[in-house]
């Protein structure tokens, strides 16, 4: 199994913790909140297309705008791949962080 | 402003426009609505500056990542189309290797062409001043008000040139003598050699290796050599200051060894010797006199060509009286090799081998084109999938696109491969040698036409897979149309009008070349040894000749003006006049040859009246001329023998009329010609010799010589052999169209048999049925031959009157050539239709003989 990686995860991470209500400027708010990262849209949607073509994550027309014109909003969410990538993640994390804590780094 | 707008306005215009432009089509309006929503936001609570500020920072910061994606997104369907475009050529690996085999043999054609034209156009540019360089050439009319360009000029033409006018910063001039004996006295080679002012070494590109450039041809007694040249006479020794004899007596000093000059320049592996040297010898090199030397100049940059040229054009008139009717004109020297004085030269097999090759590559187009085509059905399915898929028209037409050009690099590079390992024949077709060269130019020439042969072949498959109906294609009911199938047809009679085209100028060319050297040319050109004999030696001619003449196996020897391959000293006009001229009458161009009473003896010629010069009239060599038959006609003599006639103001007397025969190439019709018997340096010497033993004579000869004149190494030719040197170009335009045209009907064949391979199997059902129904074999294999029956028949008749014009036009050259019967084309229409045959053949015929049960099967 490929990892994703970290701006990857953080992505899916927003996607998951938005529930439903994953859309460019939420997702893009989401990620800021959480990690103080500003992406632009040109990475949000590079990694969001990159991540469809995957299969982690799929696309979802939305109501279209109550005004004239309006286009519908396109949301995002996991696909089960999305969500196992996600478990993976933390997989790895742990092994990686295995009998390791913050003390542990300054002992050398 | 953008302040004046509203709560509700659009963000600016000009970022939106730009990420609009940089956004994939997917995802262009989400994003745009995004930044929208952000930026109505941002407006609502921090005001319209900071709204407008965000979005434009936004858009730049973005700029990058889209970018990025975008080529990442390149890549991968780039990925997918060569895994495609490698899949379908594994699938059909007979049509993918006519493909590539056709369009690599184009390529390569061009490439070599192209290689070979940049060594022709480059000739002499090399010199920093190119552009700026002249050759002065003389215009003479004619009395029939025809214009003759020569590069002749009188050697007192430079100075005087450079005195009138300022634009003018170095003249030199410049005598050609051709290949001289040169070297020490052990050791001695044939040299070109080339007399020269000083100024010369500035004007053109010359590097020195050793000497100085300002003093090397100051000394009149000074010589310059290539390094080369130096090489082949000191080998080791230092060149500079070494005595090096000039003919048998004359003793020059080296001054100056230079680096060799490139291949295609007129100075290439040449000595340089100060024009003074023609003084010492009693030329006449600073007279209006002859016209016996080359002028070069060397103008200002900038130069008002045309105001310059009408400035200089009647400078004869004011200096030299006997040149009155001369004008001046001047050519650039990069045009020198290219472009003949009376039109013609080198530049015309530059068009007709570029022509040529262009053709070739076409063909191998044509058969990329044709099987696409053919073969859309088979790829039906693949597009209809993609279609419903939801690829547009405009993704799959640039995804086969994509794939002609993919095929059209992996040709190129076996072209690049072939090209490479063909170089040599090139060398040997044109008598050059050209190196492969890896510039920068030449990849970028390559990349070029690979794109845009990718281009032009894949263009139209492109138009017609794309706009399939994509229900139709998976359900498999596509069928080609009408138009395509015509197109198909027309695209092969088209390649079958170019062999044919091909074969018959191959034949036409080869044919002439066989008249010309073949044809009767009223002496007996067999059996004769010639030699260019060094004029120091020519004095002892008389002792060489009774020297040689014991040798039994020697017949008879002569000396002559003329090698008999091209015409030397022309005169007429005022320059003759004889007893009995109307008053009407002159003479045209006539030739002078002086000729040694033996002429006739060693070249079996008759005379009709008279008799030619002989040893026992002594006087014949200040008094007496022969005439040839056509000079007599033109005179309008009747009794010639005993008439007075005048040449050149010196009194002769008509002893014999010789008959006609050619003493030069046959382009031209024979002219009138006039024998005298007066001068002695003559330098052609002609050997009439027995068939028994010839290699014997020839080394008794040698050694004679040898003993006569020690260290001299006389070159003998076959007087035959050496007459066929004229029709060089002849030579060169035989072989050359022998090779294209064997490329032409391989690269045809090959299209052929595989859209043959193609429509058989696509007809199985057809022939099964057929056979089923009582069809024989031979009814089968007619009717599928038939559709490419009458693709040649019609490619013949439409080529073959145009053919006949361009040979006949071609012929149109020669006073003397062959007639084109209707054999050449018979036999072309017969070979077209034989290859076509064979092309087809094997599968028409596998196809008729398949059991129709096998084929039923299914059904």
């Amino acid at each position: 199994m490929k990892e994703i990686s970290k701006a990857e995860e953080m992505v899916l991470l927003a996607i998951w913790r938005l529930a439903g209500g994953a859309y460019g400027v939420s997702i893009r708010r989401q990620i800021r909140k959480n990690t103080g990262k500003d992406y632009t849209y040109g990475t949000l949607y590079g990694l969001l297309r990159q991540m469809d073509h995957k299969g982690y994550i799929k696309k979802i027309k939305g109501k279209p705008l109550p005004k004239k014109g309006g286009r519908s909003k396109t949301y995002f969410k996991l696909t089960p791949g999305g969500i196992r990538a996600l478990k993976d993640a933390i997989a790895l994390h742990k092994r990686m962080w295995k009998d390791i804590n913050e003390f542990s780094l300054d002992e050398l | 402003m953008r302040s004046k707008r509203n709560e509700d306005s659009n963000p600016p215009r000009l970022p939106e426009w730009i990420i609009r432009r940089l956004a994939w089509t997917e995802d262009r309006f989400s994003i745009q609505e995004n930044l929208h929503e952000e930026y109505t936001y941002i407006l609502a609570t921090r005001g319209n500056r900071s709204a407008n500020l965000w979005y434009w920072g936004h858009m730049l910061r973005s700029f990058g990542p889209f970018v990025k994606f975008a080529i990442y997104w390149r890549i991968v369907m780039f990925k997918n189309y060569l895994k495609i475009v490698w899949r379908s050529m594994n699938k059909y690996k007979g049509y993918s290797f006519i493909n590539i085999a056709g369009l690599a043999v184009g390529l390569a054609c061009c490439i070599l062409i192209s290689l070979w034209i940049k060594f022709e156009v480059n000739y002499d540019r090399f010199h920093e001043n190119s552009a700026d360089l002249y050759q002065v050439v003389t215009e003479l009319p004619l009395p029939n008000g025809d214009i003759r360009f020569y590069p002749n000029t009188p050697g007192a033409l430079a100075h005087a040139l450079k005195s009138e006018r300022p634009e003018i910063r170095n003249v030199s001039r410049s005598n050609d003598w051709g290949e001289i004996m040169l070297g020490t006295a052990e050791k001695r080679f044939l040299e070109k050699v080339r007399f020269v002012d000083a100024a010369f070494l500035e004007m053109f590109s010359v590097d020195f290796i050793k000497g100085n450039p300002k003093t090397a041809l100051t000394q009149p007694d000074s010589i310059i050599l290539t390094e080369n040249i130096a090489g082949k006479h000191f080998a080791e020794k230092d060149a500079l200051g070494q005595e090096i004899l000039i003919g048998l007596n004359k003793s020059l000093f080296v001054t100056g060894v230079i680096k060799e000059l490139p291949e295609n320049s007129f100075l290439n592996s040449l000595c340089l010797v100060p024009i003074a040297v023609l003084r010492n010898l009693g030329w006449q090199i600073d007279e209006w006199g002859g016209g016996n030397y080359e002028t070069y100049l060397h103008l200002e940059e900038k130069t008002d060509m045309d105001f310059f040229k009408f400035q200089i054009r009647d400078i004869y008139k004011k200096y030299a009286s006997n040149w009155e009717e001369s004008k001046l004109t001047l050519r650039p020297i990069t045009r020198i090799h290219l472009y003949d004085l009376d039109g013609g030269g080198p530049i015309v097999y530059v068009y007709i081998f570029s022509g040529l090759s262009v053709f070739i590559l076409l063909l191998a187009m044509v058969n990329y084109i044709n099987l696409t085509t053919a073969r859309s059905a088979l790829r039906a399915k693949e597009i209809g999938v993609r279609k419903t898929a939801g690829a547009y028209k405009q993704q799959l037409a640039k995804q086969i696109l994509m794939e002609s050009i993919l095929v059209t690099t992996f040709s190129g590079c076996f072209a690049v491969m072939i090209a490479y390992f063909l170089l040599p024949v090139l060398n040997q077709l044109t008598g050059s040698r050209i190196g492969f060269d890896f510039s920068g130019e030449m990849v970028l020439f390559l990349t070029g036409i690979v794109i845009l042969t990718g281009v032009i072949s894949g263009i139209y498959p492109a138009f017609i897979l794309s706009s399939m109906n994509p229900v139709r294609a998976i359900k498999g009911g596509i069928r080609p149309g009408k138009n395509s199938l015509l197109l198909r047809k027309v695209l092969i009679a088209f390649q079958f009008s170019l062999s044919v085209f091909m074969i018959v100028v191959m034949i036409g060319v080869n044919k002439q070349l066989k008249y010309l050297k073949t044809r009767d040319l009223g002496y007996n050109r067999d059996n004769i040894i010639y030699m260019g004999l060094a004029q120091e030696i020519t004095r002892q001619y008389r002792t060489i000749q009774t020297e040689l003449m014991r040798n039994p196996d020697i017949i008879s020897m002569t000396r002559s003006s003329s090698t008999m391959d091209k015409a030397y000293t022309t005169t007429g006009g005022d320059a003759i006049t004889w007893e009995g001229q109307s008053h009407e009458k002159i003479m045209p161009k006539t030739h002078l040859m002086r000729a040694d009473p033996e002429f006739i003896e060693t070249f079996q010629i008759d005379m009709v009246e008279g008799r030619f010069f002989s040893m026992e009239f002594p006087h014949d060599r200040t008094e007496s001329v022969v005439v040839n038959q056509t000079a007599l006609k033109t005179m309008d003599l009747k009794s010639p023998v005993g008439k007075r006639i005048t040449v050149w103001n010196r009194n002769f007397r008509i002893i014999g009329v010789i008959k006609d025969f050619h003493f030069y190439s046959l382009h031209d019709e024979i002219q009138p010609l006039i024998f005298i018997n007066r001068y002695a340096d003559f330098r052609n010497i002609f050997i009439r010799i027995n068939t028994q033993n010839i290699l014997g004579t020839m080394s008794f000869i040698q050694n004679k010589l040898k003993d006569i004149a020690p260290g001299y190494i006389p070159d003998l030719k076959f007087l035959d052999e050496n007459l066929h040197n004229v029709y060089i170009t002849e030579k060169r335009m035989v072989t050359g169209t022998r090779y294209f045209t064997l490329l032409t009907i391989f690269v045809s064949c090959i299209g052929l048999l595989g859209l043959a391979s193609f429509s058989v199997r696509q007809r199985t059902k057809e022939i099964a049925i057929r056979k089923v129904l009582g069809a024989s074999e031979g009814n089968i294999v007619l009717q599928l031959f038939k559709e490419t029956l009458i693709c040649v028949i019609t490619a013949n008749v439409v080529i073959c009157p145009i053919a006949y014009f361009v040979l006949q036009g071609w012929l149109q050259n020669y006073a003397y050539h062959t007639i084109p019967g209707i054999g050449i084309f018979v036999f072309a229409s017969v070979l077209t239709l034989m290859l076509a045959f064979l092309s087809v053949g094997w599968n028409v015929i596998k196809a008729s003989l398949a059991n129709p049960a096998e084929n039923l099967r299914y059904e």
